[in-house]
């Protein structure tokens, strides 16, 4: 086991489903602060991957290593793991039936965290963060879709995460509400969050990533600078990629 | 032996319930005659009273015995009986001798003699007899020699829907007026009263089925009470007063018929407050209902709670196997108990559960209770089942992320949610079950329906009784519509 000081250590991580190989003999790694963005062509394994590190999908075969230490296989241990593994999804999957307030002290409260007045005082802090303290009664069907997402989003911070992981956090979101969830998402970065985002915003991961993945076929086939990556990256299937998207 | 005991105990009830208005000790200065009024004009009602050739013999005897009468109505097949177990002095109720009921009881000298006749509409394709054999529908009394006659010699064939009993003659006739019989049996003295009360409607056919003779029975044990009856229904014939009582007693009957059915169309208003005195205020009858509704109203809540206790922790079993693979073994438990209950009659699993599981237990509505819980257990675990797996995934892997377990996941996020979304079909199985629980009386468990029965089998009245309680679990089930529609309101907060 090596001494490195990465949050994550991922070595040889495959996952396949019936017919497909999603995510082939995968290796990586992110360290503290750093903000790593997936991208890649649609099928390329990129959300399975993000999935595979906090045990969403089971992998088939490979290694995690969470500061250096692997992830159990019991549920008690992987629920721990969880705990310090933000997640944000594509469909926000806030909990309808609970109040905003609720949806952020929910977990930080049950899971032993934080007491009820202190998960609340978090949680107003949160809002008031984003701006949208005055919400904190409201039910997540009362909200728009880049509210939802922002509230999302501080909702995993709540938990006080080592790192966040983001699924395509702005695919469902009209277009109009995009700008509110990036800018969040950037300050967050700013402040030296640990981040790994699965993306199709090319423009805004050029402009946030301290590293750039691109995954083609389950393999990941570069991780290097945003610039390296993007000018006259000399794999034709990278130069192919951003040619479409650029 | 249990099923014995249950019917003992059964008889002992209706003869208590069926007594409980009359005196049931026999004194010296009574003399008491059990009869089942509505066999004109023999016994029936006139007014609040008790009267007919019947009655009027035993009054004959009381008043030679210098004893007051006493007179029990029942249905006619316990007025045996009453005599059997010494309820009742003297059985006048058109008894016809027969061998059988030789061996239980000592009979008198014949006072009439009858026929078996059949009744039959106007225009019948039945001629005689042999005529009843070619797939008619026949209505008879319950516990009557027609009953025993057509059994052995017209309809042999054993639980056939050929053959129907009613609890009196008239109602049969009734049926037979509205086409949901081809042809009454009964005895020729009602048969004659009974076509001169429906003109038009019904004929006698000449030829009896039949012919018999009618006594008075009473106990073996009281021979010396025979021989006076003897004695009397000598003196009745030879004085000619008995074909008096005949004649006044034809004339009486088919008066009151005519008084009743006038009383139909001149004040339907003041019929229906009798019958409402009757049924419901006449020896504070409504206390049946009371009873029944109380004990109806307690099965269906505590059946509910336990419903909802094992059809949830079914339902989570259920849903956790078909979702993580985890729980082979409860899953199949959860199956099997699934498949058996799901695919039995309640009323079946009733049975079961009184007279072989719980067979120690005497706390019937305990019984009733557990019965109905765990039937509707079977169907509420599905339904939160379909709740469950109406949730989307996201719902469960959001859980996750947070670090959250899967019981709380299951707890604060899932079931709240399905709970919602099954709401409406979780109460429609609630609405059933409420009631389902009116089968509570197959183990002689006196709910809502049951007191009903109890109340009719008094009253001889079908409308006013069973009215009541239809509107009754109306009235319950609305309340829980309600109640649920409250509910189903304050679940839609968030939306």
């Amino acid at each position: 086991m090596s001494n490195s000081n990465f949050v994550f250590e991922v070595k040889q991580l495959t996952c396949e489903f019936p017919g497909v190989v999603a995510v082939d003999h995968a290796d990586f790694a992110i360290s503290p602060g750093e903000a790593v963005f997936v991208v890649g062509p649609s099928g390329s394994g990129k959300s399975t991957f993000l999935r595979c590190l906090n045990q969403l999908e089971k992998p088939t075969s490979g290694e995690i290593l969470f500061h250096n230490a692997p992830v159990g296989r019991k549920t008690k241990e992987i629920t721990r793991f969880r705990q310090q593994v933000g997640m944000v999804f594509q469909h926000f999957n806030l909990f309808p039936n609970l109040t905003i307030k609720e949806n952020i002290t929910l977990a930080p409260v049950k899971t032993g965290k934080l007491s009820a007045a202190a998960a609340d005082a978090k949680a107003l802090e949160l809002l008031n963060r984003i701006g949208l303290a005055d919400k904190a009664d409201s039910y997540p069907m009362q909200l728009s879709g880049g509210q939802k997402q922002r509230i999302a989003i501080v909702r995993a911070l709540a938990m006080n995460p080592e790192v966040l992981l983001f699924d395509e956090p702005t695919s469902a979101l009209d277009p109009e509400m995009v700008g509110e969830v990036l800018s969040l998402m950037k300050e967050l970065v700013n402040e030296g969050m640990t981040m790994i985002v699965v993306t199709h915003e090319i423009g805004f991961a050029c402009e946030c990533a301290n590293r750039m993945i691109f995954m083609d076929h389950g393999k990941i086939i570069a991780s290097e600078s945003p610039d390296s990556l993007m000018n006259n990256n000399p794999n034709p299937r990278i130069r192919e990629f951003f040619s479409k998207v650029l | 032996m249990k099923y014995q005991k249950f019917l003992q105990g059964m008889f002992t009830l209706l003869l208590l319930l069926l007594c409980g208005c009359g005196n049931e000790k026999q004194s010296t200065e009574t003399l008491t005659l059990v009869t089942a009024a509505g066999f004109p004009p023999y016994e029936f009602i006139n007014g609040q009273q008790i009267v007919g050739i019947d009655v009027d013999i035993a009054r004959a005897v009381a008043r030679k015995l210098k004893r007051e009468l006493v007179v029990i109505d029942t249905k006619f097949d316990s007025v045996i009986g009453h005599i059997v177990t010494g309820k009742a002095d003297i059985a006048a109720s058109g008894i016809t001798v027969t061998e059988e009921r030789k061996k239980k009881v000592i009979f008198t000298i014949p006072y009439s003699r009858s026929a078996q006749v059949i009744l039959v509409p106007r225009n019948s394709s039945i001629k005689c007899g042999e005529d009843l054999k070619k797939n008619k529908r026949v209505g008879c009394q319950s516990g009557t020699t027609a009953y025993d006659y057509l059994r052995q010699h017209i309809i042999t064939r054993k639980n056939s829907p050929l053959l129907q009993q009613f609890d009196n003659p008239s109602v049969a006739v009734e049926a037979l007026k509205i086409g949901k019989l081809d042809a009454v049996v009964l005895d020729e003295e009602p048969a004659q009263v009974l076509a001169k009360l429906n003109p038009g409607a019904v004929v006698f056919l000449k030829e009896p089925l039949t012919s018999e003779e009618y006594a008075i029975a009473i106990n073996k044990n009281n021979r010396e009470l025979c021989g006076i009856v003897n004695a009397v229904i000598k003196e009745l014939k030879d004085s000619g007063e008995l074909r008096q009582m005949f004649e006044r007693n034809t004339t009486l009957a088919k008066q009151v018929r005519e008084m009743e059915k006038e009383g139909q169309f001149s004040s339907f208003f003041h019929r229906l407050s009798d019958d409402f005195q009757t049924n419901f205020i006449t020896d504070n009858r409504w206390l049946y209902i009371w009873g029944g509704f109380l004990k109806t109203v307690q099965i269906s809540f505590w059946a509910v709670i336990l419903g909802i206790i094992l059809g949830f922790a079914v339902a989570v079993v259920r849903a956790t196997h078909d979702r993580t693979g985890k729980m082979k073994f409860l899953n199949f438990l959860c199956r099997i108990y699934l498949t058996v209950i799901r695919g039995t009659p309640c009323v079946v699993q009733l049975l079961i559960i009184y007279f072989i599981i719980l067979k120690s237990c005497d706390n019937k509505v305990l019984v009733a209770c557990i019965a109905f819980g765990i039937n509707s257990g079977a169907y509420v675990a599905e339904i939160i089942r379909s709740g469950i797996m109406s949730i989307d995934k996201g719902q469960f892997e959001a859980g996750d992320a947070l670090g959250l377990s899967y019981w709380q996941t299951m707890r604060y996020i899932i079931l709240p949610q399905a709970l919602k979304n099954v709401l409406p079909a979780l109460g429609n199985e609630f609405i059933v079950l409420i009631k389902e629980t009116s089968v509570s009386g197959y183990i002689a468990l006196q709910d809502l329906t049951k007191a009903g029965d109890i109340i009719r089998s008094q009253t001889y009245d079908a409308f006013m009784p069973l009215i009541a309680v239809a509107a009754i679990y109306l009235a319950c089930v609305m309340l829980l519509t309600w109640l649920l529609g409250i509910f189903e309101r304050r679940l839609k907060r968030n939306e």
